[in-house]
């Protein structure tokens, strides 16, 4: 078995019995991201020479008999919205081109004080605007599984990094989805912690009541590891939870006998026919293991599309208002007022998607639409709240396919604005309520990978990835990724 | 109804500039987008509390103390224009 095809603990463990040198584990995955990325473009920068200082760093304690931590040497990817001190972070904006932070988010604080390598920093949509990597600055990313299709977004370039083993981790940011759906595009797993669990400095904001990063891996265990690593409370993000530390993989392989799930039906019903089939064989084979699976009804999730595209651009328009050309990131050197200045700097350095979602937020913080529209999207996440709330007294998890959809084609729905938004109808509900959410892959159809979203209550990712980690076990998603390394 | 006019005012407010047709493309997808939004006015909530957040939120407190801050040069690096420990800006006040 090639090094590529490892987990993430694999590797770990490898490194730690002197198998494999950290070194022998980051030069492998940079051949296979050298060799994919001029087809692909999951990444915007690839940092060989930081990640062999990493890996050296790493083999050198091990060379001298130091004990090794968690996940220590082992690589990993990151968005190009998550600040690394002195390393271009653009959002994928042009707005940002030539910015370097001058120092790293805390996730970056954590993964650099265990020594994982990193390889890079990958594309997105600008801003973590969209569900396709395709309102990107600099280039489309392309789904490993067929390159005519999207990777899904907005973390495109973090889901195609472990889906075509560029990297075994990686770390995204999930918005309204924008983990989970790339990570089922993909087929890989995907995972958003509950709103708080991981601090958010240095991610650079775009709806800040809904932002949250997390990890892809190939497996739930390696997701339930990698969040060990990242989460925690911070005194910089005043939004981070100030909860007792736990460990993540330590309840993965409780028994899940007589496991109540609930299907809403507001997302289950909007499947079509020959999708729903292939979700109607996964449930089939997970209640084979003593799985209760109930249809229910979350009657607010009918308006969670309309109200996050209310309340993520009204967030975003207040965010996206220090991009000025004064203190970062490009500037029109023409202008002869403060104003113009200001006015043609954001003019040329957004892309159309992020204009359009400042244009919204703007129109529904106005006075006169405010209440008509901001306010009242508030008011139904209250009730999307308190749907979940009432059905974690009576389920464990709430259970939906991730997509309604495999992967579209390149180009299919960037026309419409409205239509690429429906992509997201299963996941934002979940951000909407600060839920921790997975996606795990169940099956291929067409080629493609379709993937379940998993939804527990608030703080209860122990549980969450517990059950993940026994449905991933059931529904043994095992694909010969040979053909990746080999493209 | 969102019209030209709507998108004329709003990109005032955010400082952005359009083209005649952006403007146009920009009304249509907004008016697309909020005549689905306006499916919100189908749900009942007049007693129902607005939630800015998912979780509870509260102020966070701590002492007021200087912490020293060294990396003003590397802040300043990123400046398109700056001088003297400040950013420089074009004209603001007019003549």
């Amino acid at each position: 078995m090639s090094i590529l095809n490892l987990s993430a603990l694999n590797l770990s463990k490898k490194i730690k019995n002197k198998e494999l040198s950290s070194t022998e584990i980051t030069k492998a995955f940079l051949a296979q991201t050298h060799k994919t990325n001029a087809e692909l473009n999951s990444f915007l920068i690839i940092t060989e020479k930081e990640a062999l200082a990493t890996a050296a760093k790493v083999d050198a304690k091990v060379a001298a008999g130091q004990t090794l931590e968690g996940l220590e040497g082992v690589p990993i990817a990151i968005k190009d919205n998550i600040c690394i001190q002195d390393l271009p972070c653009t959002c994928s904006s042009r707005i940002l081109e030539g910015f370097k932070p001058p120092y790293n988010a805390t996730v970056i604080e954590k993964i650099k004080a265990l020594n994982m390598p990193i390889i890079g920093k990958t594309n997105m949509d600008e801003f973590a605007m969209g569900s396709s990597t395709e309102t990107s600055a600099f280039g489309i990313t392309r789904n490993p599984w067929n390159t005519n299709c999207v990777p899904g977004g907005s973390s495109g370039g973090s889901a195609v990094a472990v889906s075509s083993l560029q990297a075994p981790l990686s770390l995204g940011s999930d918005t309204g989805g924008s983990i989970r759906q790339p990570a089922s595009f993909c087929g890989v797993v995907g995972l958003k912690p509950t709103y708080g669990r991981v601090s958010r400095y240095g991610l650079i904001a775009f709806a800040s009541s809904l932002d949250q990063i997390g990890p892809f891996s190939q497996t739930v265990e390696d997701s339930a590891h990698l969040l060990n690593v990242i989460c925690g409370h911070d005194k910089k993000d005043s939004t981070s939870q100030n909860i007792a530390a736990e460990d993540f993989t330590a309840n993965l392989q409780n028994p899940i006998n007589g496991l109540k799930v609930g299907i809403p039906e507001e997302l289950y019903n909007t499947l079509s026919g020959d999708i729903k089939e292939e979700y109607e064989k996964v449930i089939k084979k997970l209640s084979g293991e003593g799985v209760i699976f109930e249809t229910i009804k979350l009657p607010s999730l009918d308006y969670a599309l309309a109200t996050y595209y209310i309340i993520a651009p009204a967030e975003a328009s207040s965010n996206l208002s220090r991009y000025d050309g004064v203190r970062f990131g490009h500037r029109n050197k023409e202008a002869k007022s403060l104003i113009e200045m200001m006015t043609k700097s954001r003019s040329e350095g957004f892309g159309a998607e992020v204009k359009r979602r400042i244009l919204i937020g703007s129109y529904v913080l106005s006075s006169g639409y405010y209440d008509a529209y901001y306010k009242k999207a508030q008011q139904v996440r209250t009730l999307i709240k308190e749907d979940f709330n009432k059905a974690f007294s009576t389920y464990d998890v709430i259970f939906s396919p991730t997509t309604p959809t495999p992967a579209f084609k390149i180009g299919e729905k960037s026309s419409n604005p409205l239509e690429m938004y429906l992509s997201d109808i299963m996941t934002i509900p979940v951000n909407m309520a600060g839920l921790p959410g997975i996606s795990i892959p169940s099956s291929i159809y067409n080629g493609l990978p379709l993937g379940i979203q998993l939804v527990s209550n608030v703080l209860t990712e122990s549980k969450l990835l517990n059950i993940a980690n026994i449905f991933e076990k059931v529904i043994n998603f095992n694909v010969n990724k040979n053909a990746f390394i080999n493209t | 109804m969102i019209t030209k006019e709507t998108i004329r005012n709003l990109a005032i407010l955010s400082r952005l500039e359009f083209t005649e047709d952006e403007l146009a493309k920009y009304t249509q997808s907004m008016d697309d987008i909020f005549n689905y939004a306006n499916l919100l006015k189908n749900i009942e909530t007049s007693h129902v509390a607005p939630s800015s957040h998912a979780i509870p939120i509260q102020n966070v407190f701590r002492e007021d103390f200087v912490i020293p801050y060294e990396n003003i040069d590397k802040i300043l690096s990123n400046a398109p224009e700056a001088e003297a420990h400040s950013f420089v800006v074009p004209q603001i006040l007019a003549d």
